[in-house]
């Protein structure tokens, strides 16, 4: 031990001391900085007694963090439903709402009782024919409300998709950087964190596996096994929007579909949902409501030729068996009712098909059996998921509830994984963010230190100093 | 690395205070709306799947509502045509009460039964084609049909007025008792309903409705409302039910021949004793049509009232659906309110606590 071995490790400690001061300030300067992971410098003493700082390292949870991950997954599921059904659910009105499908209906059913009880009245002929338009313009606004939201899913679909293929070949370029990159240095630090970020993105598009290697490079799967990412080889998502299908590498990971390696997570999952099950179910159950009243009021016309439609219509022609899909936005009242299109509204009493006015005025028989129409039970498909046999309003009842029940319930589920998510988060936070008043008082004990060890610098310099004088 | 102090992110816990503050302020606008509206705010959210039955008892008040509207119509339209029948039987009975006198041998008003009997039918087809709203009360469901043809006036069905079909056969009046027959069968069948008169017959030249049989035989419909779900009434009176025949064959026999100018006793006492019988049958039938009506306009009366209070209760079950406890809304409101305030507090002190102060 020698006087200048002391400078040495007095120097040391200056160096070790100002390498920590500015890992902590970079720590406070990234106090507010998401995805930022607090780091601390490891100290250690040589054989000389030197301080030397070893690395630089981020304090993480991984365990925590594939936990919030999984969770943002499922938020993201959820998030994309709710938001993809909330104009849809808007125009279906609530119970209370003018503008809902069982008060249109049931207008048309009200305005029918009161032309039976006098049925060559031509102002409550306009009523029903006022209040049957209504009703199938608010079965064509519908429909058009969900092939629109088809629309805004399959454009977020290959938004959602290309994003996500570019956080991949991201990851793969931080691959590579953090393959050449060796030790526990900043810059290891700070792409460690970049990559944290993108995972994070990327796991509420998609519920992911990461597997993480010694040197830090990840390899990437979906929740299924589906390989995505290994070393600097990201694989391409593919979506095909006509089939509805996601693909990688050639192997079909749609989201839902059972027996796919893929993944059931994430709001891509979401967005598959609405476009493969939930809007085309929608769709359906609407579509059975037109039929149902295209074919029922057909069927009591006995004016009618075969082939032609009776009050409601196929966009003016009868209804298509094979023609179904759609069918509630191509819904319209036949112009023979409509005066305004050369029709006379007489023919809700006479027939849609007479010719002629009846001299009957009080013939009430065709608007009576209407009524029973819409009164009495009639039959549904059950593949629209909505039971076979049902009076009308019920079924719109119901069809009404279903529908706003599925947005609903992904609000409620959202609600609770949030919840869930901020208490992981919040923990994931105290392990990995910066606490100010630690980093401040370790800032004390920096400025202790560098005083302590210049210090020791002054008084071995006018030792030496005082050696020199003494020769 | 395991640390010894074990920290709270100060980014973390800034970032659960907004969150916290948020959601609170989130409650407090759905305590607001709860409080304001006494509904929920999210019906389908809190409901669920009971939601379809607040939506099925809403479709259901409208009916109801729908049912109401029609059945006052109807009770209306009932008063007008009751009215009508007492001041028709009134009329009819006026004239009964000075015929009955004359009715075995001529009395001393005999002389004026005849203009008396063709006022009374001018009254009598005018109260007839009383109308309600436009629509004939008495013509069945052909309601744009006037009920009875003016005594005077030419139906354009059958070229006849009812004057003239009555002067073909009576003439100058019965002068024995066989012709006095001879006349009344060929009256009985005019005014049947059946299609033997012809063109003379009631249905054609007299009156204008709906026929009682269609051409087969079998009776027509008559008019009917809806009263309820699932429930119609027939409730149609028409100028062509046998009241009205009677009343009207009665009175026409008086009216077409002067009865002081049969001279045959026997000729006399058959015609007269037939008209006078008619008519007072006929006084009898329009009673026990008005009773029947009156039957009728209670029922519809009280249906309204039923209807009135359904609509109550299912007013009342929608509200306790998606109606709020108004007490606990307001309670929820302040309980929130304290809160929000005390997360302020919390949210300002956490934050100007900070060892940067200190040191």
């Amino acid at each position: 031990m020698s006087i200048s071995n002391a400078f040495a490790t007095s120097r040391s400690g200056l160096m070790a001391t100002s390498t920590w001061a500015e890992v902590t300030s970079t720590n406070i300067a990234n106090a507010t900085t998401d995805g930022y992971a607090s780091r601390s410098v490891t100290m250690t003493t040589s054989t000389l007694g030197d301080v030397a700082v070893t690395g630089v390292t981020r304090s993480v949870s991984t365990t925590l963090t594939a936990m919030v991950r999984r969770e943002y997954a499922a938020m993201g599921t959820q998030e994309a439903i709710s938001s993809g059904l909330e104009i849809y659910s808007t125009l279906l009105g609530g119970t209370d709402s003018d503008s809902s499908l069982t008060t249109k209906l049931g207008e048309l059913q009200s305005n029918l009782v009161l032309l039976a009880a006098d049925p060559s009245d031509s102002s409550r002929q306009r009523a029903v024919v006022t209040s049957a338009q209504s009703l199938a313009e608010e079965l064509n606004t519908l429909s058009s409300t969900l092939e629109s939201s088809l629309e805004t899913t399959q454009d977020s679909l290959t938004s959602e998709v290309s994003e996500a293929n570019s956080e991949l070949e991201q990851l793969a370029a931080l691959n590579a950087a953090l393959k050449k990159e060796s030790g526990d240095t900043e810059r290891r630090a700070s792409l460690l964190d970049q990559q944290d970020k993108i995972l994070d993105s990327l796991s509420e598009r998609m519920d992911i596996t990461v597997t993480t290697e010694s040197d830090g490079q990840i390899t990437l799967r979906t929740s299924g096994g589906t390989e995505l990412l290994r070393g600097d080889r990201a694989e391409t998502l593919e979506y095909d929007k006509a089939a509805g299908t996601l693909s990688v590498n050639g192997t079909d990971i749609t989201p839902g579909e059972t027996g796919k390696r893929g993944f059931d997570e994430g709001r891509i999952a979401g967005l598959f949902t609405l476009q493969n099950t939930t809007l085309p179910e929608f769709q359906s159950q609407l579509d059975e409501v037109a039929r149902a009243l295209i074919e029922g009021f057909t069927a009591l016309d006995d004016t009618l030729a075969t082939g032609e439609p009776g009050l409601f219509t196929d966009a003016g022609a009868a209804y298509d068996a094979s023609d179904l899909t759609g069918l509630a936005g191509r819904i319209t009242v036949n112009s023979a009712v409509l005066p305004e299109e050369g029709g006379a509204l007489w023919r809700l009493r006479d027939g849609i098909g007479a010719d002629e006015a009846g001299t009957v005025a009080g013939e009430a028989g065709l608007i009576n059996s209407y009524i029973d129409l819409l009164e009495g039970e009639m039959s549904f498909s059950a593949e629209a998921g909505l039971g076979d046999t049902a009076t009308l309003t019920d079924y719109v009842v119901s069809l009404t509830t279903s529908q706003q029940t599925t947005l609903s319930s992904a609000e409620s589920e959202l609600e609770s994984l949030s919840t869930s998510a901020t208490t992981l988060e919040t923990s994931r936070q105290n392990i990995q963010g910066v606490n100010l008043d630690d980093e401040l008082i370790q800032l004390t004990a920096i400025q202790q230190a560098y005083a302590a060890n210049s210090q020791v610098l002054t008084t071995l310099t006018e030792m030496i100093d005082s050696l020199l004088e003494a020769v | 690395m395991i640390s010894i102090s074990n920290t709270v992110s100060t980014y973390g816990s800034n970032l659960l205070r907004r969150q916290t503050v948020s959601d609170l302020t989130n409650q407090l606008a759905k305590a607001e709306y709860e409080v304001t509206t006494g509904l929920l705010q999210n019906v389908f959210g809190e409901l669920g799947a009971r939601a379809a039955q607040s939506l099925t008892l809403r479709s259901q008040m409208a009916s109801a509502e729908a049912f109401v509207d029609s059945n006052t119509l109807l009770a209306n339209r009932m008063e007008v045509t009751a009215t009508a029948l007492g001041t028709m039987r009134d009329i009819a009975q006026e004239f009964l009460d000075v015929a009955i006198a004359n009715r075995d041998a001529p009395g001393s008003t005999v002389e004026s039964l005849q203009m008396l009997a063709q006022s009374t039918i001018g009254q009598l087809i005018a109260t007839t084609n009383t109308t309600f709203q436009g629509s004939a009360l008495f013509s069945g469901t052909t309601t744009n049909a006037t009920s009875l043809q003016g005594w005077d006036e030419v139906n354009d069905a059958s070229g006849l007025s009812p004057a003239d079909v009555l002067a073909g056969i009576v003439g100058t009046g019965p002068t024995t008792e066989a012709e006095a027959e001879a006349m009344i069968a060929q009256l009985d069948a005019v005014f049947s309903s059946d299609a033997s008169a012809g063109t003379s017959g009631y249905e054609t030249t007299f009156y204008n409705g709906t026929d009682l049989l269609d051409e087969s035989g079998a009776a027509n419909d008559r008019l009917s409302a809806r009263i309820d779900t699932g429930t119609e009434v027939e409730y149609g009176i028409q100028a062509n039910d046998t009241a009205f025949t009677e009343l009207m064959q009665g009175l026409a026999m008086i009216a077409s021949t002067d009865p002081a100018t049969i001279d045959d006793e026997d000729a006399y006492n058959t015609w007269m004793t037939k008209a006078v019988d008619l008519i007072s049958s006929g006084i009898s039938g329009l009673l026990e049509t008005e009773t029947a009506l009156g039957g009728q306009q209670a029922r519809v009366e009280s249906l309204i009232e039923v209807q009135q209070s359904r609509i109550d209760l299912y007013n009342s079950q929608v509200l306790d659906l998606e109606g709020v406890d108004e007490y606990e809304a307001a309670t929820r409101l302040t309980t929130l309110q304290t809160q929000l305030q005390a997360s302020y507090q919390v949210t300002s002190l956490m934050n100007s606590l900070s060892f940067l102060n200190y040191m």
